[in-house]
């Protein structure tokens, strides 16, 4: 009852989405009170066996193992805290209804999938969040909400074919819907490569990676706030959590593509810290410090299939590290929100607010984010693989990259005009982001002291320096350069479009669009030439067809048809019996 | 093989025969009936209706819970027996019917409302539910040739049920396909009882026997009963009718694109390949995959001219075309796990083909909306209607967890275990043109502004349009959702596939 709860209390809550759609109150109880048993779930606060649901598709499995626990209590903290700040966020704005309906039902499949086991649940539900998730998107009907909304859906498709088509040869493969056989049986087979690959590329769709994150720099800014936090911090780390279940991590398996995986996820990381200091919308920067920091945890994955890759260690650090982004992106998130709504006198808090999630994304020491950081490079000399020499380095170099684009983040905050009136809802968004930002403080060391009583949190000054080390580097370069141009005035346009080769491909879609339009469409509706009646010309079909208004304009004679119809069935019955 | 007179009656052999007169003596009453007395016309209908259910009931607790069988069958001429017979697979056919018969009777009875000659349509509406049940039930291939007949006749007097000269054009085109089709069809009998004499559906030892010596006819025809089956089952290049005969009434063309015509094509290419010739001797002759590549190219030639068909309807209809090929694909793919993909979306296909043509049918009679861009906004004056809308569209598409998830699962693992993998190919394809077509459907009707105000509701408070336009809608909608949902529970259309799989391979 439980596991299925965490799925239908979301879906049953959306059954009342049109009630009082004006009353915060309302808000926050269907969309922050649903998402309380994966709260408890996550948790451990309730710990149920693993269970089966045989009729229900192809037999439905629930469980959870470590680094899924810490992903759904993850992504129960973003939806929760997300409901709560949404109902500050849309008092006394149109469609509440419709968001919250879309948000509850995104909200079951994100939840739900975490706990799934079986192919077709994990699938069923993935597909939930993600079309559910569209009107999140362009919930605002702007033009550019309708423009990231068409760009999220194309490659959302896309990745779910490319998805299903994995699915359908896994399965074939390997016997079995239970993932776990899957998984094994996937790398037994001689197909795996392909198979891989487009697993790969489908939940690659979600996670971000290059080159196919376009969508996350377009959906992020133009989503409601709490959609774009529950977005980065929870629904990118659903692609991961497919990688996992398609990998042969668990089989010690050791495939082909890690270095080429590893290398996607460099790109992700540095690349997309590049392009996003070219930003001018805080959210848009936020949105591809998220592609940077899945590159961190695409290049960890694939070192979890290195030979001697301590995977009962890794996976649970790779789980943490996710933990500890999420809740900060989502802190950084609605932190945007906060800072629109709030008034000037809270100012200096929420920027300090801001800034210590970012830090924490950055690894200061003694945040979450040095602890997670420190996990993951722990388990890197174990492992055996031309990977592990420099991803220490990789981790400090990430540090640095990061305190540059989210100072230039706050930079962004700082800069934007700020309203004096007070904002309806304003305590419902406060209070929810200062509850992220309090899990945030305390969440990550008491993962720690939970999974690893005997890690060893206490400070190493030595380590701490060197974790120290590059981001007052980075910050003291934000400094100085601010400092050489304060003279001019900021940047309105960014130099790089967001969603940067999106727009490559939107001008190769317009052209199909166009050829579409133009050419073919007339073609295939028949207007150029009709296969069909040319056909029926070409067999006298057509001229039979006009001729048929001679005698049969007055159908009454068809009534009398009807009745020697039967009459002659009968009559051919009872001649049958004799 | 039971020849000879009489009847061979293993319990309870008046059932069939019930379930055929439940609605033949309800067309003949209808057609006595005067014109105004809409009443009692309605109530011998819907009676009707319900008595054939009740017996479908019966008879599939009987089959399915105690493995009963039920045959009727009587000598035409020496060699000729007119055979009904409930195996699993008529019993699948069966059920169908007679569910999608009683609420396509509620719908028509709404959609009517009013209009001439209503006296014509409900008889002939229950003569072609009469023939599909026949065609279900038929026991052998004469049986199945005189219902199938049977079936293009009574239909067309629905199609052209309007009497307008476009409509005629149109019945006068379904015809010019139907017919030659028929003749094929007779053809093939006659041509395969001058061969191997009269045989039942399950008897597939005859054919193999007959191979060594007859090779090349069984190979040629075993094409023309596919030509046969083909026009009905719109099989490119066959297809011509179908998209014309889309200008009948709402619940002709629903129950003719989800029951009636276009099932029995593919029911008889069900029957065909394993009940004729067994899918192991038209897989040892070769004889399935020129069919599996014709069906390759009706599903995504279907698929292609629905996406650039402005009228929603004239969508619809291209893409039953698309969609009915994939159970003359599943069976012609080798392999238990494709065969029971196929034989699912058989009923899944009904479900939600029904749903989608119920739903037009609502937006045209209510709005008078006939083009897609007409749809703009229509989610928020009709919600429920597009929500069923909604759920049978994404079921076309195959999002999980509706009927089509499941039929493309099985599909899809069926063609890759039986190492086709370029039917995956066809399958994504099918699947991004299906998304290509449906989702800008769904996004106007949801979330884009109409163009101007609608009319005014006709009745007040809830009712978006009348209720029973609405109910069988929604009714289906939900069956399409639970038939995926629930896909592996007992008695689903998924476990009966998987028992008449079963048997069809260990044969």
């Amino acid at each position: 009852m439980m596991w299925v709860s965490v799925i239908l209390l979301p879906m049953l809550l959306a059954g009342f989405s049109r009630w009082r759609p004006e009353s915060p109150w309302v808000t926050a109880l269907l969309c922050g009170g649903a998402g309380l048993p994966a709260l408890a779930l996550g948790f451990g606060w309730v710990a149920p066996g693993p269970q089966s649901f045989d009729g229900v598709l192809l037999v439905v499995e629930f469980g959870l193992d470590t680094p899924r626990r810490i992903l759904l209590a993850l992504a129960a903290v973003l939806w929760t805290t997300g409901g709560f700040f949404a109902a500050g966020n849309l008092a006394g704005q149109p469609r509440v209804a419709t968001f919250r309906c879309f948000f509850l039902l995104s909200m079951a499949g994100n939840l739900g999938l975490i706990l799934a086991e079986d192919a077709a649940g994990f699938y069923t539900l993935f597909a939930l969040m993600t079309f559910a998730a569209y009107g999140l998107v362009i919930h605002s009907r702007s033009a550019n909400a309708l423009r990231a909304g068409k760009i999220y859906l194309i490659m959302a498709i896309f990745g779910e074919l490319l998805l299903i088509a994995a699915i359908y040869a896994a399965v074939s493969v390997s016997g079995s819907i239970n993932l776990a056989e899957m998984a094994e049986g996937v790398w037994q087979d001689e197909w795996r490569t392909p198979i891989y690959a487009l697993a790969i590329a489908g939940f690659g769709v979600k996670v971000g990676i290059v080159p196919l994150y376009f969508w996350l720099p377009l959906a992020h800014p133009v989503a409601p706030t709490p959609a774009s936090a529950i977005l980065s911090g929870s629904m990118l780390k659903a692609g991961l959590l497919g990688w996992l279940h398609f990998s042969p991590v668990l089989q010690g398996g050791a495939p082909g593509w890690i270095l080429p995986l590893a290398v996607l996820g460099l790109a992700a990381t540095f690349g997309a810290v590049l392009i996003g200091l070219f930003q001018t919308d805080a959210k848009t920067n936020l949105a591809y410090s998220s592609i940077s920091q899945m590159g961190v945890l695409t290049v960890f994955f694939a070192l979890c299939h290195a030979a001697g890759a301590p995977v009962e260690w890794l996976l649970p650090a790779l789980a943490l590290y996710a933990w500890n982004h999420g809740i900060a992106k989502g802190a950084l998130f609605l932190g945007v929100g906060v800072a629109q709504a709030g008034g000037i006198r809270a100012r200096p808090w929420i920027m300090a607010g801001l800034a210590l999630a970012a830090l924490s994304i950055a690894g200061l020491p003694l945040t979450g984010g040095a602890l997670t950081k420190g996990a993951l490079k722990d388990a890197v000399p174990l492992a055996s693989s031309g990977l592990a020499d420099w991803l220490p380095a990789l981790l400090v170099a990430s540090s640095f990259f990061t305190t540059l684009l989210l100072g230039r983040f706050l930079y962004l905050c700082a800069q934007k005009p700020h309203e004096t009136q007070a904002v309806p809802g304003r305590p419902w968004q406060t209070g929810a982001w200062l509850s992220l930002l309090g899990i945030l403080l305390v969440g990550t060391g008491g993962w720690f002291m939970r999974l690893l009583p005997d890690y060893p949190v206490a400070l190493d000054l030595e380590k701490a320096v060197a974790a120290a080390a590059p981001i007052l580097l980075g910050a003291g370069l934000l400094f100085g350069w601010h400092w050489a141009r304060r003279a001019k005035p900021a940047r309105k346009v960014p130099v790089i479009p967001p969603g940067d080769g999106v727009v490559l491909f939107e001008w190769l879609g317009r052209a199909i669009l166009r050829t579409w339009r133009g050419r073919i469409q007339p073609l295939l509706a028949g207007r150029v030439f009709d296969v069909e009646k040319n056909l029926h010309r070409l067999l006298g079909i057509e001229q039979n067809a006009l001729l048929a208004d001679s005698g049969e304009r007055h159908l009454g004679h068809w009534n009398s048809v009807g009745i020697a119809f039967f009459i002659t069935l009968l009559i051919f019955i009872f001649t049958l019996r004799g | 093989m039971e020849s000879g007179g009489g009847r061979a009656v293993s319990g309870g052999g008046w059932l069939p025969v019930l379930v055929i007169a439940s609605s033949l003596v309800a067309g003949l009453v209808i057609f006595l009936i005067d014109e105004r007395a809409r009443r009692l016309r309605e109530a011998v209908n819907i009676g009707a209706a319900l008595i054939k259910l009740a017996l479908v009931a019966f008879i599939f607790y009987g089959v399915v819970w105690h493995d009963h069988s039920f045959d009727v069958r009587y000598q035409i001429l020496p060699g000729f027996d007119f055979l009904l017979r409930v195996d699993l697979l008529s019993l699948f056919f069966l059920t169908l019917s007679s569910v999608l018969w009683f609420l396509t009777t509620l719908y028509a009875i709404g959609y009517l409302e009013g209009s001439p000659n209503r006296k014509r349509f409900f008889g002939f509406f229950s003569l072609c539910v009469t023939a599909s049940v026949g065609i279900a039930l038929a026991g052998n291939l004469i049986t199945f040739f005189i219902f199938y007949e049977f079936l293009t006749l009574t239909t067309y007097p629905l199609v052209v049920h309007r009497g307008t000269k476009k409509t005629l054009a149109a019945g006068r085109t379904y015809l010019l396909y139907t017919m030659p089709g028929g003749a094929a069809l007779f053809l093939g009998v006659v041509w395969l009882h001058s061969l191997a004499g009269s045989f039942d559906f399950g008897d597939i030892l005859v054919i193999r026997e007959l191979a060594a010596e007859n090779g090349v006819q069984l190979t040629i025809l075993f094409y023309v009963f596919v030509l046969a089956f083909g026009v009905k089952a719109a099989l490119v290049p066959l297809h011509g009718w179908l998209p014309v005969a889309m200008i009948a009434p709402a619940p002709v063309s629903a129950l003719l694109h989800a029951v009636a015509v276009v099932k029995a094509g593919a029911f008889g290419i069900l029957r065909l390949v394993q009940d004729v010739y067994g899918v192991h001797f038209a897989n040892e002759a070769g004889l399935l995959t020129p069919l599996a590549v014709l069906a390759a190219v009706t599903i995504l030639y279907g698929s292609a001219r629905a996406l650039a068909q402005r009228d929603l309807k004239r969508r619809l209809a291209y893409s039953t075309i698309s969609q009915v090929s994939y159970i003359a694909l599943g069976v012609a793919i080798f392999g238990p796990v494709a065969t029971i993909g196929s034989l699912v979306h058989l009923v899944h296909q009904g479900l939600m083909k029904i749903t989608l043509f119920f739903c037009a049918g609502n937006f045209a009679e209510t709005l008078g909306i006939h083009h897609i861009d007409e749809l703009a906004g229509v989610g928020r004056r009709m919600p429920w209607t597009m929500a069923a809308f909604t759920v049978a569209a994404f079921g076309m598409i195959g999002v999980p967890p509706t009927a089509g998830f499941i039929s493309k699962w099985y599909l899809g693992t069926g063609a890759l275990s039986a190492g086709q993998t370029w039917v995956v190919g066809v399958l994504v394809a099918s699947t991004l043109l299906n998304a290509a077509y449906f989702l800008p459907i769904l996004h106007i009707g949801w979330f884009r502004k109409p163009a101007k105000p609608w009319a005014p509701a006709k009745v007040a408070r809830f009712a978006e349009t009348s209720r029973l336009l609405l109910i069988p809608a929604l009714v289906t909608a939900a069956l399409s959702l639970a038939v995926g949902l629930f896909a592996a529970s007992p008695f689903s259309p998924l476990d009966l596939a998987v028992q008449i799989t079963e048997r069809v391979y260990a044969k």
